[in-house]
């Protein structure tokens, strides 16, 4: 029941939603249905973040439904006075179903699947959790941050509050929703990208081919969702014990070849030293989580795709955003597809576009800020070239500037309650000078989608005659020689060019020439047909752009925390997956054209055939990672994320209802830190440097799945979110500091003070912390605190109050 | 109702028409259930929560429960001058007495019949009853929202003037005129000719909106926009016993019963389209409602019975001036059998509700039997071709349905849950008491945490208490939770206790359900208990 309320909440909005995006999107076969969810969830959350931001709306659920009203006016007022919506819609009716039919096949599947292992309880999940909770119960906006007591969040959580839109409209539980919120993006990101290639190839293809393009919707339905690291057949085979040495180390795998005693012996050891005799009991390799190491094939980077997301099931902001990444792709498409001259007198004429626009670019920053500046940059391409088309150039970059400028001045502001209380972490762009990506690794990884975007080549770079074809070629070749000649004058102005230089083996300069002569390609491509067929140019833009997102990030990379030692591991993390979103709208439609133009006189086309067997193979991956995920779906199936914590620690699951129920949505919670401490004999008490890791696990535990604040939840976090300044290094030590000085004083004068100087008024002693503090927790705090809550060895304790009451 | 129009009477002869007559009773009635609901009733749910915040207001004390609507601020003032519930509740009332007069201004959209039956439906509602007669922050709401509707459909808001005065008031009441509002706005024509009316309104809600933030006059704290305020607080505070789905299935089913056959009529295009700003207000207000189906309050039912009124006024009276031309001595036979066999098996299943329990075996059998005959009488209707004779009963069934309801309410309500959690009178001698104890003794009146929200009404005008989670050596007067141990020191004072009590909602099932239909005494109140403690020998 939650799953179908969750559902209809969704499609309500979409619903909502539709004639905004057919008045915007009309251009789309489908009028832009696939993506109208994002749309819609776009609009009704900014307005309802704006809302609460000015007070305008008080916290509650029912106040989530003020942004639904806003969406609904705005929606249909489009309805009544755009001239384009109402027929649009009508045109494409079969697309609305097709897409309404998608997402819930999509969202009901993956529902299913995700309760198979609805526990939110591994590795970031119970951050994602915290955010989903802060933006449901936050007494105030800009939400506030409850691992950071008193503080607003400082992070990209747009996508949270999205996600919590439907929570609280569909009125299930957070614990729910949580999962819920997974299937929708699922199921999002699945009609988003069948919508767009679908387009692309019915753009590309006569009337009478029509039935290509939900063909080429499906392959990228299977890029984007299903499709794999290339990796996972070697993990079958290593499983069952055929590993091939030689062939593992020319695929750069051998970590997956059973290691040698002298490599054992080793402390560096790049070989396989777990279990061999079996290592599988199954026909799928049983290894727990083997498919993690799918996404940490590249040495000091993530290279994490869609599918392995969903597999694991963090809610993270560059998963909650492929929806959104997908409708600015749609925007682009169909700007790209535009005839008229969009300059500043564009807005004078259909000022909502513009502010459309700006709704739905700025909001990429706000759901996931690495987003941002890509797809403004192709936007800004697309006006770019589309006004080249028909004015000279320089003319038409003027007007290009003219229609962009208040546009993005506008995305900025409509979101700047945000910024004011953001802090990027973002340190500039580096020039990345280190060994590079060896070429197996960047096939087992981006060979899929890579493969099927050059399936473009063969009938995107046929031209007329060599002169155009040599001009093209030219034209195009400055997309990499660009960023190379930026790199080299940045390593050369540090004075570490020989460095660079010779610290990329050769092998990784071949990798580099690799992307550099497939952006070079279908850049080329792209400028070729610009004036001849948009449709292509556009196809081979898309293929381009994520082209040079890989390209990219071998050259540069976005300084953050990690910048001392992994540096490049979030650039590569954030825009490959970028680039795997791009490439799967592209690539399936590459592949489908190129198949329909092959011929035995024009053979080239028939690449896209090892091209699509290639992405077959990628569904090995899915294959043998389901079964091992679920254990082969033969776990019980539960919906509620926190139903494990019910099964296996029930005086923590009462706690947490408890708390989420009885204390107030301001309320400062304190909890254990995470710091382990041992007594000693002189009575005092001393750090444990044994203990487990701050961040992740149990410290916070109560905040993240409640929402209330606590003082201090994973302090490694707070650095990342915050910066790595002295002043905020030194406040979380201070409140680590205060907070085991609470639970650890003796003295009830002291630990009142400490209380009030954190604004904490309510004290958790459960299982964590009696672990944690090696102390008599309950004869400290029953002495001066108050009992509010007792379930077994687990009681909340409460400053007592007292306060007259005037009533005259 | 359409045709009786008194032909008879000559032009120019004084006198009053049986439709005159009708109309004159209707309003009567409308207002009179009102005026007896605010003489009798209770404070209770949203009005309890509502009265409180605008007494600490009065007195000067920030409160969450005070929404400064500007029926909130006129009842602080009321409180401040030192009334009771009275004065705001007749406030209320004088406001909503103006309803009758929108219906008859419908009669060009409605025609003659269809605006009495919205009359009707609006009289006899007993949610609409509840919030029109007592003081709580919406009370303004319905009677707004009609009248802005009837503006909007007789183009009154175009002029400036009138457009200002309803962003005010639009924007400093309750959601319900916002709904009709976002409704006119998304399905206006060309919104553009009248834009000097939306200039106007917009500058009426931004005065709305400065004097609500400003809490009218009583200090200035945040931005507020009291419609989504409350919006918002509708899922947050308990306002009422029985859920909005509850509140629906117990008060509202026939009006929408008959407005969902209106839809379907419409859809067949059986009936003339209504206003699309009437359906799009109807869709909004079914939407809030669905929403807010587990939340505890009157005020999303209340928001879709309205539009359901107004949507089912014109159909209705086409079905019921179709019924007077049906051919009788076809449907008499149908509508005798049904009314034979219905009245028989209303009789059993009225018996099973009494005893709260199905019958045996052969009683089932006989109700099926029974259920068949009068099945068998629709359906000699429906092959006569006489359907619409069946508009007849089921006006009467409404009205039946409806009545006591609407009754219950204007005399006490002393077992209805639409007037529940409430404050019961006792709470009020237990304040005479801990007074009377404060003066004796001079020690302090203490009163738990848990307990601070529901003593507000019950001991308003009592000076400083202390809310305290420990007793402090100066208390003398303890109100503690029942469930809590006893405090030390103290003794339990005999009685049963309560600050508040409840009358739960009768849909454990559907005989209980029945049962309260029939006999709306089935269900007493029940104390949320507490314990009073003073110190020995007081």
């Amino acid at each position: 029941l939650d799953a179908l309320a969750f559902w209809l909440a969704a499609m309500a909005v979409w619903l909502i939603a539709l004639p905004l995006a057919a008045a915007l999107l009309g251009r789309l076969p489908d009028a832009g249905a696939g993506v109208a969810l994002p749309l819609g969830l776009i609009v009704a959350g900014l307005a309802y973040y704006l809302l609460r931001v000015f007070s305008v709306v008080s916290a509650g659920d029912a106040g989530w439904l003020s942004g639904v009203l806003v969406l609904a006016a705005v929606s249909g007022l489009v309805l009544r006075h755009n001239r384009r919506a109402w027929p649009a819609m009508r045109r494409s009716l079969p697309g609305a179903l097709a897409a309404f039919g998608l997402f819930t096949l999509l969202f009901f599947a993956f529902t299913w699947f995700r309760s198979h292992v609805a526990a939110i309880a591994d590795t970031e999940e119970p951050m994602d959790f915290l955010y989903l909770n802060a933006m449901l119960v936050s007494p105030e906006y800009p939400p506030h941050d409850p691992w950071f007591a008193g503080e607003p969040a400082s992070y990209y959580y747009f996508g949270y509050l999205q996600m919590a839109l439907l929570t609280a409209i569909a009125g299930v539980p957070s614990s729910v929703g949580y999962n819920l919120a997974l299937a929708c993006v699922f199921a999002a990101g699945g009609s988003g990208v069948v919508s767009l290639a679908a387009a692309l190839v019915r753009w590309l293809v006569p009337r009478r081919s029509a039935l290509l393009a939900p063909a080429a919707g499906f392959a990228a339905l299977l890029l984007l969702l299903g499709v794999g690291s290339l990796s996972a057949p070697f993990e079958w085979a290593a499983a069952h014990g055929h590993t091939d040495e030689q062939l593992f180390r020319r695929f750069g795998v051998q970590w997956m070849v059973p290691c040698t005693p002298e490599e054992l012996a080793s402390s560096e050891r790049d070989c396989y030293s777990g279990a061999v005799n079996p290592r599988t009991t199954e026909w799928y390799p049983t290894e727990y989580w083997f498919w993690w190491r799918g996404t940490r094939i590249i040495p000091d980077t993530i290279t994490e795709f869609p599918f392995f997301s969903f597999l694991l099931g963090d809610l993270h902001p560059h998963v909650m955003s492929i929806p959104a990444v997908l409708l600015a792709l749609a925007l682009v498409m169909t700007t790209w597809r535009g005839r008229s001259v969009l300059d500043w007198r564009a807005h004078r004429r259909l000022p909502w576009h513009g502010i459309a626009f700006a709704m739905a670019f700025g909001a990429l920053a706000f759901i996931n800020a690495w987003d941002v500046i890509t797809l403004c940059a192709f936007l800004a391409l697309a006006v770019a070239l589309r006004d080249v088309r028909r004015l000279p150039v320089g003319a038409a970059l003027l007007a290009a500037v003219g229609w962009l400028a208040p546009v993005f001045a506008l995305a900025v502001i409509a979101y700047l309650p945000w910024y004011l209380t953001f802090s990027s972490q973002a340190s500039g762009l580096s020039p990345y000078i280190g060994e590079g990506t060896l070429p197996s690794h960047a096939f087992l990884q981006f060979g899929i989608p890579l493969g099927l975007a050059v399936c473009a080549l063969p009938f995107a770079l046929r031209a007329r005659g060599w002169i155009p074809a040599a001009d093209a070629l030219a034209a195009g070749l400055w997309a990499p020689l660009l960023p190379l000649l930026a790199w080299l004058g940045l390593v050369a102005l540090r004075g570490e060019l020989t460095d660079a230089v010779n610290g990329r083996g050769d092998l990784q300069w071949l990798t580099l020439l690799g992307y550099a002569a497939v952006v070079w390609l279908l850049s080329s491509a792209m400028w070729l047909q610009l004036r001849r067929n948009r449709s292509v140019a556009l196809l081979a833009a898309l293929g381009g752009m994520g082209a040079l997102l890989l390209y990219g990030t071998e050259l540069f990379y976005i300084g953050d925390i990690f910048k001392g030692f992994i540096p490049r591991q979030n650039t590569v993390f954030k825009l490959s997956y970028q680039a795997w979103i791009i490439l799967a709208v592209a690539g399936p439609a590459a592949a489908v054209i190129a198949l329909r133009s092959a011929s035995l006189r024009r053979p080239a086309g028939y690449m896209a055939v090892p091209a699509l067997l290639l992405a077959a193979a990628g569904l090995i991956y899915p294959l043998l990672a389901l079964p091992n995920r679920t254990d082969n779906f033969r776990v019980p199936t539960r919906d509620d994320g926190l139903a494990f914590l019910a099964e296996s620690q029930p005086e923590e699951y009462a706690l947490v209802r408890w708390i989420a129920a009885s204390t107030p949505r301001d309320a400062v919670v304190l909890e254990a830190t995470g710091q382990t401490y041992r007594a000693q004999e002189d009575g005092t008490y001393a750090l444990d440097p044994t203990g487990p890791r701050i961040d992740y696990g149990d410290p916070g535990r109560v905040a993240s799945r409640t929402g209330r604040q606590t003082p201090i939840g994973w302090p490694g976090h707070e650095r990342q979110w915050r910066g790595e300044g002295l002043e905020v290094g030194a406040e979380i030590n201070a409140r680590l500091d205060m907070v085991d000085r609470v639970y650890l004083s003796g003295g009830a004068e002291e630990s009142l003070g400490l209380l009030a100087a954190l604004h904490a008024t309510y004290v958790v002693v459960g299982r964590v912390e009696r672990e944690r503090y090696p102390a008599d927790l309950d004869a400290h705090f029953g002495s001066f605190l108050d009992i509010v809550f007792e379930n077994g060895n687990t009681r909340v304790y409460a400053v007592p109050v007292f306060r007259p009451l005037e009533t005259s | 109702v359409t045709e009786a129009t008194g032909a008879e009477r000559e032009p120019g002869e004084p006198g009053l028409s049986l439709a005159g007559l009708a109309w004159l009773l209707a309003a009567l009635a409308f207002v009179a259930l009102r005026v007896g609901a605010a003489f009798t009733l209770p404070v209770f749910g949203m009005e309890l929560d509502h009265l409180s915040g605008a007494w600490q207001a009065s007195i000067g004390q920030d409160d969450h429960r005070y929404v400064p609507t500007l029926f909130q601020a006129i009842s602080a003032f009321f409180l401040w001058a030192g009334t009771g519930e009275l004065a705001p509740r007749l406030l209320a009332v004088v406001v909503a007495a103006t309803m009758p007069l929108c219906a008859w201004f419908l009669r060009r959209d409605l025609g003659d019949g269809g605006a009495f039956l919205v009359l009707l439906a609006l009289a006899l509602d007993p949610v609409s009853v509840a919030l029109t007669a007592s003081g709580n922050a919406a009370a303004f709401d319905l009677p707004l929202a009609l009248w802005l509707y009837v503006g909007l459909r007789r183009r009154w808001l175009a002029r400036i003037p009138v457009a200002a005065a309803a962003g005010l008031l639009a924007a400093s009441s309750g959601p319900l005129p916002l709904l009709l509002l976002v409704a006119a706005l998304v399905t206006a024509r060309q919104p553009q000719r009248y834009w000097r009316a939306l200039a106007a309104g917009g500058l009426g809600a931004a005065v709305a909106l400065v004097l609500a933030s400003a809490r009218f006059g009583l200090g200035f704290e945040e931005l507020v926009f009291p419609p989504l305020d409350i919006l918002a607080a509708g899922s947050e505070r308990r306002w009422s016993t029985p859920t909005a789905a509850e509140v629906a299935i117990l008060y509202n089913v026939p009006i929408l019963i008959a407005a969902g056959l209106s839809v379907a009529a419409v859809l067949a295009r059986v009936v003339p389209r209504p206003p699309g700003m009437l359906s799009a207000w109807l869709a909004i207000s079914a939407g809030w409602w669905v929403f807010s189906i587990d939340h505890h309050g009157p005020l999303p039912a209340a928001a879709v019975a309205l539009p359901a009124a107004l949507f089912l006024g014109q159909p209705a009276a086409c079905a019921l001036a179709s019924a007077r031309r049906v051919d009788l001595r076809f449907a008499a036979a149908g509508l005798g059998i049904m009314a034979f066999f219905g009245v028989i098996l209303g009789a059993n299943i009225a018996d099973w509700a009494r005893l709260e329990r199905p019958g045996d075996g052969s009683e089932r059998a006989l109700v099926a039997l029974l259920c068949l005959g009068a099945l068998v009488g629709v359906g000699l209707l429906v092959w006569a071709r006489a359907t619409a004779a069946l508009a007849v009963p089921a006006l009467m069934a409404a009205i039946a349905f409806l009545t006591p309801g609407a009754l219950e309410l204007a005399t006490g309500g002393a077992a209805d849950p639409l007037a529940s959690p409430f404050s019961p009178v006792s709470a009020r001698d237990l304040r005479d008491l801990a007074l009377e104890s404060r003066a004796t003794t001079g020690l302090e009146i203490v009163v738990h945490p848990d307990l601070a929200e529901d003593v507000t009404w019950p001991f308003r005008d009592s000076g400083v208490l202390l809310v305290a989670s420990r007793i402090p050596p100066a208390a003398g007067f303890v109100l503690w939770p029942a469930d809590a141990p006893a405090p030390e020191g103290f003794v339990r004072l005999e009685g049963s206790w309560a600050l508040t009590r409840r009358i739960r909602a009768p849909t454990a099932d559907g005989l209980d359900y029945l049962h309260w239909l029939l006999d709306r005494n089935t269900l007493a109140s029940r104390p949320e208990g507490i314990a009073v403690y003073t110190r020995p020998g007081q």
